[in-house]
């Protein structure tokens, strides 16, 4: 079974997570490295094996094993919240052993869990401030 | 008034405003504020386009919008100018409604007949009626973000500088433009969201009395220039094309934000990541989020900032501060 990012989810990586927008729901949820990395990955179909390679060339993964679990959550917890669909072509065939052309440069960076922390439209929206500027344009 | 004059076109973003004004303070009021938006007649027949029409009956203005969406005037008013306090108010006419605003140069009140707004030349309606017609056409144009943001062009990359009412926008947009760079605007950015281009949005710039560029102030104080009185004092109005005749503008990909921070006695200019909590620094226009969902225009703008070099600056004397920029940023192209 592969999986593949919802076309119309939008993305914002910044320095301390990355943000992603489902507008269909309305949903915000941001992404820690690890979350962000695979978010990534999933610009092309990509099974749960794919992923496993992928965060193995990128991070050094002690427990291939645990890392499975811990990506196989992310998936679904992602599929949950629409902001990533089973690729329809791969249903029901084995998982993908190619990394699909994941970077080859390994870091020594140590794996960590891959987190989605679900977001409250208010809480960005929070930061956004609205300007009614112009009116200085003309005196009053 | 009650000489018809010939359309007046305008370009804002990347749609077009075209005045009809029998009201001659209003259209050379207009027309002194955005010459630096004037453009010959378009013939596009796909070009967003509104026109406003004024006619003048006797002791009243018609105001009439030719608008390609229909439009709830009171309400998009009153989100546009929420902070001023421009509310829905009674009419002492039979029917219609009105809005209005108390404002230090007398209230105003504007009745709405048969979708034309009808205002009284005994009052100043026509600083209202002409900030509605230009946000008319940036409301109908989403593919855009209007922020309160200067801008302008450093080797042909964009620059933003974002900061607060009176953090120097105008002053530090100017002095880059005094060492040969493109201006594009001082006060409202318009940016398109899909290909991160900075558009030209070249208001006549209003110059506030204090610190500035010396080839700026060499310019003021040369005299000639209109002055107009403003709440917090007297400003110097100019189009950008009389201080700087050479300053042309294209629109540029945005590679750089200044986030504009506060003035000291020194200019200081730092890298710095971007986060999500200084998306409150990226100030939309209301205009640009008129009929969009909020969330959707934070995301872009959030994406806008993660793809931008984000520096932090803390403004000092101008021209030494324009230095710093320029210096600063064509480094970090490197």
């Amino acid at each position: 079974m592969k999986y593949q990012r919802n076309a119309s989810v939008e993305s914002a990586p910044l320095s301390d997570e990355t943000l992603l927008y489902e507008p269909k729901s309305v949903k915000f949820c941001a992404l820690n490295e690890s979350g962000a990395y695979l978010w990534e990955r999933l610009a092309t179909p990509r099974s749960v094996s794919d992923l496993l390679d992928d965060l193995g060339t990128h991070y050094r993964v002690e427990n291939r094993a645990q890392a499975q679990q811990e990506v196989q959550g992310f998936l679904d917890e992602f599929v949950r919240l629409s902001f990533v669909a089973v690729d329809p072509a791969s249903n029901g065939h084995a998982a993908s052993a190619g990394n699909g052309g994941a970077t080859a440069s390994r870091s020594d960076a140590p794996y960590g869990t891959p987190r989605i922390r679900v977001m409250d439209e208010s809480e960005v929206l929070t930061a956004f401030q609205i300007t009614s500027a112009g009116i200085s344009w003309w005196v009053m | 008034m009650g000489d018809v004059a010939p359309d007046q076109w305008y370009r804002f973003g990347d749609g077009y405003l075209v005045i009809r004004s029998e009201h001659l303070p209003f259209r050379s009021q207009f027309e002194r504020l955005f010459a630096g938006c004037g453009v010959p007649p378009v013939q596009d027949g796909t070009a967003t386009i509104v026109r406003c029409h004024i006619a003048v009956h006797g002791d009243e203005s018609v105001i009439r919008f030719d608008d390609p969406q229909p439009l709830d005037v009171i309400a998009f008013a009153e989100q546009l100018f929420a902070d001023r306090g421009v509310r829905e108010c009674d009419t002492a006419a039979p029917t219609g409604r009105a809005f209005g605003v108390t404002s230090p140069s007398g209230d105003v009140v504007i009745d709405v007949r048969d979708e034309a707004l009808v205002a009284s030349n005994r009052q100043s309606w026509e600083w209202l009626a002409g900030n509605i017609a230009v946000h008319r056409v940036l409301r109908l144009q989403p593919h855009l973000a209007v922020l309160h943001a200067g801008a302008v062009s450093i080797d042909n990359t964009g620059v933003l500088l974002a900061g607060g009412k009176g953090s120097g926008k105008t002053t530090l947009s100017l002095a880059i433009a005094a060492r040969g760079h493109g201006f594009l605007a001082d006060e409202m950015a318009a940016l398109r969201l899909d290909t991160r281009e900075l558009l030209p949005l070249r208001r006549s710039v209003s110059i506030r009395p204090g610190p500035g560029s010396r080839r700026v102030a060499a310019a003021v104080s040369q005299g000639g220039l209109a002055q107009e009185d403003f709440p917090d004092g007297p400003r110097v109005r100019v189009p950008i094309e009389a201080l700087f005749p050479d300053n042309v503008a294209a629109p540029v990909r945005l590679g750089a934000i200044v986030f504009m921070r506060r003035v000291q006695s020194a200019p200081a200019l730092e890298r710095m990541a971007p986060q999500r909590d200084h998306l409150r620094w990226l100030t939309p226009v209301s205009s640009t989020l008129w009929g969009q969902p909020p969330s959707g225009r934070a995301i872009r703008l959030l994406g806008i900032l993660s793809g931008a070099r984000c520096f932090r600056l803390d403004a000092g004397d101008p021209d030494e501060t324009a230095a710093l920029v320029e210096k600063t940023i064509v480094a970090s192209w490197d």
